[in-house]
């Protein structure tokens, strides 16, 4: 599970972690069922304090996302797969947002940020 | 600063300004004062051998009537006054040729010269010549200030010794060596221990017996000022340019260095005392015995090839061989002491170790480095008869044969010797570490009061006076053992409840001073109890035992730990 | 014997000490407790050095208390330094010394030496047993120091400035072994550095000291909640900063500003809205923003 952590991004480092579990489960990535690397484990790896760790995974936990088995672990809750969608609904809202910021900035109205968008996925599937 | 010149002038002047006022002010001190000192002492300064001015006949009447402290301090008095300001020009010369060396204390290489000189726009052969030109015109402005201006005493054995040429040469081989032999601390020890040796050869008394080294002498130094100053500039040369560093030890000497590492997979240490231990001896126990043995070694060796050459040696040449290996410990412990330890390190510092230990430890490395140097120096002396006969005053057959009790006097002899060398730094613990020249001060206070005990016996102005003073000197020392185990008392008890030294640890070393007191007292007791004196004496061997300062180590170590 | 179980690690109340007429402490208190990541933050010369010092009892408290685990340091040194792993700035270890040496001499003062897991740590950080110090590389003597400090277990790591002068490479091998530290056995560690993002990682609570004063304390978390970073742009461009009541710190030019912030958010929003200026973006400033300005606001505020 590869996760990056940024300390200038503006966004709390428990905070992106759980994002950024939240979009691999989102992708498929992490199914149901899978093991999240303990607490200690992750900790040392991203090389950041376990307790942050530790508020990611209660955030996850919180949002039902995984789920923690006493004495075993902890795992990507069944429940994930519908949540996904509405996670990823979310975050692309959230993208959208700040696109929509922009492009009032840059004085682009929104037939002309429409048609654009068209062309950028037809390029992008070619 | 207008030039590469004046701003390397300023910058040694502005090192070691305070040393060298000094220096200036030695010399004219000196210079006003001595003569008069020595007219108000009656000792004569225009004799050919001012040595013959010391009043024997009235030091040995002082013995036979029972004052052997008093004769003691007689002679150290007059070997004071007299040797004195030869002592000091010898110091005084020896720092500044040490001073033009220019080599700092460096973290990674030890002594060396500083690598920032290197990086300045100037060229090497500049650097060499101006430090040798720039030392060269101060010792001579130094020797002609002592020479001159100070009326020194005359000692026709060392006649030829203060000469001008001789201190050149040594400056010039000594920055040769301490730059050429930049990588190589050992070896630039033994040589310089080899060529200090023979330039006191040369420049001492026995030179006499060796016609041919006395006639060529000035041009066999010639050489070396030449060799010197080749050998400073190419040595210089390949230090700038990194030269050495290719150079590495032959394969089997390095492989043998790999096997003691390899080996050294040793068990932990037992405790934190002897963990302790083997720190200190590392750090500074161990360099004074190696010292010794190469000091030593060296001499020796250079004698043994003079002696292959000449067949025997001659009678000067060995006692002085003998006075030098004598002299070696005593001076190396006397350096030690009065180094400057900055404030505990901060390695041990953050410890879990009591300041008690920390000074305990060091009493026992000293006393164990203190022991093995004699033990060498000693061993080294017995094959001195091998190479030539002893004069009539160190012949031990002789010795032996006036005073009838030497032999079983001999072990308390060798402890008390042992015991005054490690004393050299035991008794330095308790000052401070910032001020060095202090330093010098609780070493030589035993022998600084004598001298000033003396000093008032000499002193023949008032008639009673001299009597007067040997009746109050036992009371005087009387008082002085009160405080000490007073002071000593106070001490020890805030030390042990403050939990700064254990109570073990105390009572071994209560024991061990216990002990002492009693192999010097006991044989002082048997075998002069008919002396006048013998109740002064007592008291100054209690004296010397150090035992509140032992406690006043703990808490100046404490106190420089916990600012 | 033993203080009572203390919940603090290190309790440091009314900390003065002035060293000839600077003062270095100025009325310093801290609460440490067990089991936390504490992070001094502060400039050259702001007092962490001297603060560490106080804590391992090398200096002696003119004025105030300090307690590590309830014992006073000065008083019971030998007690206090068993619990304290130090990794000094100047990592001053003797240079005449081989590491294996090392490893032998310091495992003899801690009753809590592990030989086993100072192997491990020597193999991990690649160090040549029979290398002398005075051979190692600057990493690997601060990687040989934080070993001496982490092989006997002790209950409070003190690291002082343990990233300085090295490559990310060492960097990150320290800040995993302090992780590591805190993970296994949940021990208290407590590090200076003027590397913020190291804190930012590892802290969870951090100290900003600036000319011997704490100007800020608390968990990490809050620290960061509690500031933010505001985009303003203003219709006309200003020639001058805008006077903003709040902002700590402000840069830009002409039509946009940036300010950092802390706490008063609506108030901060109402005055720029009366310079007539509008809120274009609202984030989390790094620690390093927050240091900067906190440094800037101090400096032009007036010393007390």
């Amino acid at each position: 599970m590869q996760l990056h952590v940024n300390t200038g991004d503006g966004v709390p480092i428990y905070l992106q972690i759980a994002n950024q579990i939240k979009h691999l489960v989102g992708a498929r990535r992490l199914v149901p069922g899978d093991e999240i690397p303990p607490i200690r484990v992750l900790a040392q790896q991203l090389v950041i304090n376990p307790n942050t760790v530790a508020r990611a995974y209660l955030e996850l936990e919180r949002a039902g996302v995984v789920i923690k088995r006493h004495g075993s672990g902890t795992y990507v809750s069944e429940q994930g797969s519908p949540l996904a969608r509405k996670e990823r609904l979310k975050i692309l809202s959230q993208r959208i947002d700040s696109l929509l910021t922009e492009a009032g900035h840059l004085e682009i109205n929104d037939e002309e940020l429409f048609k654009l968008i068209r062309e950028r996925s037809e390029t992008l599937r070619r | 600063m207008n030039s590469p010149s004046a701003a390397l002038v300023w910058e040694i002047w502005h090192r070691h300004r305070n040393r060298l006022v000094a220096i200036g002010v030695a010399i004219l001190g000196f210079a006003l004062i001595y003569p008069r000192l020595c007219a108000f002492y009656g000792l004569r300064l225009d004799l050919p051998n001012a040595l013959d001015a010391i009043p024997e006949s009235q030091i040995s009447e002082r013995i036979k009537q029972g004052h052997p402290l008093t004769a003691i301090a007689e002679i150290l008095t007059v070997l004071f006054l007299l040797l004195g300001p030869l002592a000091c020009m010898l110091l005084s010369l020896l720092y500044l040729i040490w001073m033009f060396t220019f080599a700092e204390q460096d973290a990674r290489k030890g002594f060396a010269v500083p690598v920032r000189l290197f990086r300045l726009p100037i060229s090497t052969g500049f650097l060499v010549g101006w430090l040798s030109v720039v030392g060269a015109a101060t010792i001579t402005l130094v020797y002609l200030g002592w020479t001159r201006l100070v009326h020194l005493p005359r000692i026709d054995i060392f006649e030829g010794y203060p000469s001008l040429l001789i201190w050149l040469t040594l400056l010039l081989v000594a920055q040769a060596l301490v730059w050429a032999l930049d990588g190589f601390p050992v070896l630039r020890l033994l040589a310089l221990s080899g060529v200090i040796f023979f330039f006191g050869f040369l420049a001492g008394p026995s030179i006499h017996d060796h016609p041919w080294l006395e006639q060529n002498r000035s041009s066999i130094l010639l050489a070396l000022l030449a060799l010197g100053s080749a050998s400073s500039f190419v040595g210089l040369h390949k230090i700038r340019h990194g030269e050495w560093q290719t150079w590495s030890w032959p394969g089997f000497l390095r492989a043998r260095g790999a096997h003691r590492a390899a080996a050294s997979t040793k068990s932990a240490f037992k405790s934190t005392a002897r963990a302790q231990f083997w720190f200190e001896w590392r750090r500074s126990g161990q360099k004074v015995v190696l010292a010794t043995c190469a000091l030593s070694g060296v001499a020796y060796l250079i004698m043994a090839v003079v002696a292959a050459g000449v067949g025997v040696l001659s009678e000067g040449d060995t006692d002085g061989l003998a006075l030098y290996l004598l002299a070696v410990p005593i001076f190396l412990h006397l350096v030690q002491g009065i180094m400057p330890e900055r404030a505990l390190p901060m390695f041990l510092a953050v410890r879990p170790l009591t300041s008690g230990e920390v000074v305990m430890t060091k009493l026992k490395v000293a006393g164990l480095s203190s022991a093995l140097s004699w033990l060498v120096t000693m061993g080294l002396l017995a094959f001195v008869p091998l190479l030539g006969n002893l004069s009539g005053q160190l012949d031990p057959g002789r010795l032996l044969a006036r005073f009838e009790h030497l032999p079983a006097l001999l072990p308390v002899i060798l402890v008390g010797v042992i015991f005054l060398t490690w004393r050299l730094v035991a008794a330095n613990l308790c000052f401070g570490i910032n001020h060095r020249w202090l330093k010098l001060w609780p070493v030589l206070s035993p022998y600084a009061l004598l001298i000033l005990y003396g000093l008032m016996v000499l002193y023949s102005g008032v008639s009673g006076f001299r009597h007067a003073v040997s009746i109050t000197l036992p009371f005087v020392l009387g008082a002085l053992v009160v405080a000490k185990f007073w002071l000593a008392r106070r001490v020890f008890r805030v030390c042990l409840k403050r939990g700064w030294l254990s109570r073990s640890a105390l009572f071994k070393y209560l024991s061990v001073w216990a002990a002492l007191a009693a192999w010097f007292l006991v044989p002082t007791l048997l075998f002069m109890q008919r002396e006048a004196e013998i109740v002064s004496i007592v008291l100054a061997i209690i004296l010397l035992l150090p035992f509140a300062r032992i406690g006043l180590a703990v808490l100046v170590v404490n106190v420089s730990r916990h600012r | 014997m033993s203080a009572p179980e203390t919940a603090n690690a290190v309790e440091i109340q009314g900390l003065t000490r002035k060293f000839k007429d600077k003062l270095a402490l100025d009325n310093v208190s801290l609460r440490i407790s067990r089991g936390r990541v504490f992070g001094l933050a502060g400039e050259n010369g702001a007092g962490k050095t001297t603060l560490i010092k106080h804590i391992l009892g090398l200096l002696k408290a003119e004025r105030g208390t300090v307690r590590v685990f309830g014992l006073d340091p000065v008083a019971r040194p030998a007690e206090v330094l068993k619990q304290i792993g130090f990794l000094s700035e100047n990592r001053d270890l003797p240079a005449w010394m081989r590491v294996d040496e090392l490893l032998r001499y310091t495992g003899a003062f801690y009753p809590t030496w592990d030989t086993t897991l100072a192997e491990q740590l020597r193999e991990r950080f690649c160090l040549d047993p029979s290398a002398r110090v005075k051979t190692l590389s600057r990493g690997e003597s601060a990687k040989a120091g934080l070993l001496l400090a982490l092989a006997f277990r002790p209950d409070l790591l003190l690291l002082d400035e343990p990233s300085s002068g090295l490559d990310p490479i060492v960097r990150r091998d320290i800040l995993e072994a302090i992780i590591r530290t805190v993970a296994d056995e949940g021990r208290t560690v407590i590090f200076s550095t003027h590397l913020l993002d190291e804190v930012e990682r590892v802290a969870d609570e951090i100290a900003m000291m600036f000319h011997g004063k704490i100007v800020l304390s608390g968990p990490l978390d809050e620290v960061k909640e509690n500031h933010y970073r505001m985009v303003l742009r203003f219709e006309t461009p200003l020639a001058v900063e805008p006077k903003i009541p709040g902002a700590l710190s402000i840069r830009g030019s002409g039509q946009e500003w940036t300010l950092i912030c802390n706490g008063g958010r609506q108030q901060t929003i109402e005055a720029a809205t009366r310079l007539g200026g509008r809120v274009v973006a609202e984030e989390t400033p790094s620690l390093d923003e927050v240091f900067i300005a906190r440094a800037a606001s101090n400096v032009s505020a007036p010393k007390a």
